[in-house]
């Protein structure tokens, strides 16, 4: 009796066969790094469950958190660095105007706040990349020009020289 | 002229921050578009490596003046997280977070004083590390380490009075009535993470501990680096059975050692 052995394939072979098969455009193929279990809140709001998803793109990472029934979006892209949330009225992506993150409660926000969100995982990439420029920082803002680049970063009490 | 050469220098600066590459942003998703998506493997174990940093480039002035924030998209040494633990966070803050139990004379104890002089080395640490080429500052021994841990943390450290079978005659022969506290270790962590160092001294012992080195192998099991006597060693521990490479602790400093590496792993911040 002769066996017939099946020939296996990694997930991401297959993922790469039915993406072709469905006609997905390779472009839009999209990694999910990773999904969080954490907590969110919106303006004045308080602190509420939320998930965060994680998807690596080309060029871009896009943060969905999903609070209760809002879903909110912010897309980052580097080289330039940007930051846009999307806006589900106009179906557009809308720069924003700034970004803050406080290492010590692994929080960063939004627009103001906002948007904030304990994200640890976001955080310690951005302090494992820039290990040099990181080091001792607590504090970090960014502020966005009306052509979505950065125009301004402050650092810990740098940032009460630039606060609004 | 005076002012000619200052703009020359200026915008020469500027090119040589300019990070290489191509400034393309791909435009193509929308959320309300489908993905096709892949999940990436989780993994509680670091890759290793080399460290950050490093290069010939000379120094223009602007190397740390960077954009700040980034997409936070390269994997950090130890993984993803998929949770933050109920209760280890108060919810999101730009508001500097209060260190509890901040003790300034725990500072000084565990960086200039009570070393006794115990250091020692098992026969069978013998696995010698060249301290470059472990990743010492990993993405989550920064502000907010406890809760940037991105593994199962927070179930050791409930009483200073191990559970590990042998702790109990041990600590009467070496005269020891209780291990350093959580709030000793965790401070010292923390002074360490402000100050820009990557050791502490491990309370009343001369072990240095690369704290940033820890990384578990499992639920109750870590690695990390120490150094002893000026030699960095691998090491594991078992948190839950109290073994440092499979054995006993044979010193009250040793359990010192392996008390501070699950307390940073695991304690409770």
């Amino acid at each position: 009796m002769t066996s017939v052995s099946i020939p296996t394939c990694r997930p991401g072979l297959l993922a790469l066969l039915a993406a072709s098969l469905l006609g997905t455009p390779l472009a839009a193929r999209a990694e999910v790094l990773y999904k969080l279990s954490t907590q969110c809140s919106l303006g004045t709001g308080n602190p509420q469950p939320c998930q965060v998803e994680a998807i690596n793109e080309k060029g871009a990472t896009l943060y969905r958190q999903t609070i209760g029934s809002t879903t909110e979006t912010i897309r980052i892209t580097d080289q330039p660095v940007r930051m846009e949330r999307w806006d589900a009225q106009t179906k557009r992506w809308q720069s924003l105007t700034s970004a803050a993150a406080r290492f010590s409660r692994n929080t960063v926000c939004f627009n103001g706040r906002d948007l904030c969100v304990v994200n640890p995982n976001y955080l310690n990439s951005v302090e494992q990349d820039r290990p040099e420029a990181m080091a001792g920082r607590d504090l970090v803002q960014v502020f966005f020009g009306k052509d979505g680049r950065i125009n301004l970063s402050c650092y810990d009490d740098g940032c009460k020289k630039v606060a609004p | 002229m005076k002012d000619a050469f200052a703009a020359f220098g200026m915008a020469l600066a500027a090119l040589m921050a300019v990070p290489a590459g191509p400034a393309l942003a791909s435009r193509q998703f929308t959320p309300e578009a489908p993905l096709a998506v892949t999940s990436s493997a989780d993994s509680l174990v670091a890759r290793g490596g080399g460290r950050v940093g490093g290069g010939g480039r000379a120094s223009n002035g602007f190397g740390n003046a960077g954009t700040g924030l980034n997409r936070g998209s390269i994997r950090p040494s130890g993984g993803w997280s998929n949770q933050v633990q109920p209760g280890a966070s108060t919810g999101p803050s730009l508001d500097r977070a209060n260190r509890s139990n901040r003790d300034r004379a725990n500072r000084d104890v565990n960086w200039n004083g009570n070393r006794n002089g115990n250091r020692d080395v098992n026969r069978n640490w013998n696995r010698q590390v060249n301290i470059n080429n472990v990743v010492v500052r990993p993405g989550w021994a920064r502000p907010g380490w406890g809760v940037a841990r991105p593994w199962n943390y927070g179930w050791y450290g409930v009483s200073t009075t191990p559970a590990w079978g042998w702790w109990g005659a041990r600590a009467a022969l070496w005269g020891v009535g209780s291990l350093a506290t959580a709030a000793i270790i965790n401070n010292a962590v923390d002074d360490a993470i402000s100050d820009n160092y990557s050791t502490i001294v491990v309370p009343n012992s001369d072990y240095l501990l690369y704290y940033g080195s820890i990384q578990p192998s499992g639920q109750s099991t870590v690695n990390f680096v120490v150094q002893a006597d000026g030699i960095d060693y691998q090491l594991s521990a078992d948190c839950n059975a109290g073994l440092i490479n499979g054995k006993e602790p044979k010193t009250a400093a040793q359990a010192e050692l392996l008390n501070a590496a699950c307390q940073v792993a695991f304690g409770s911040t």
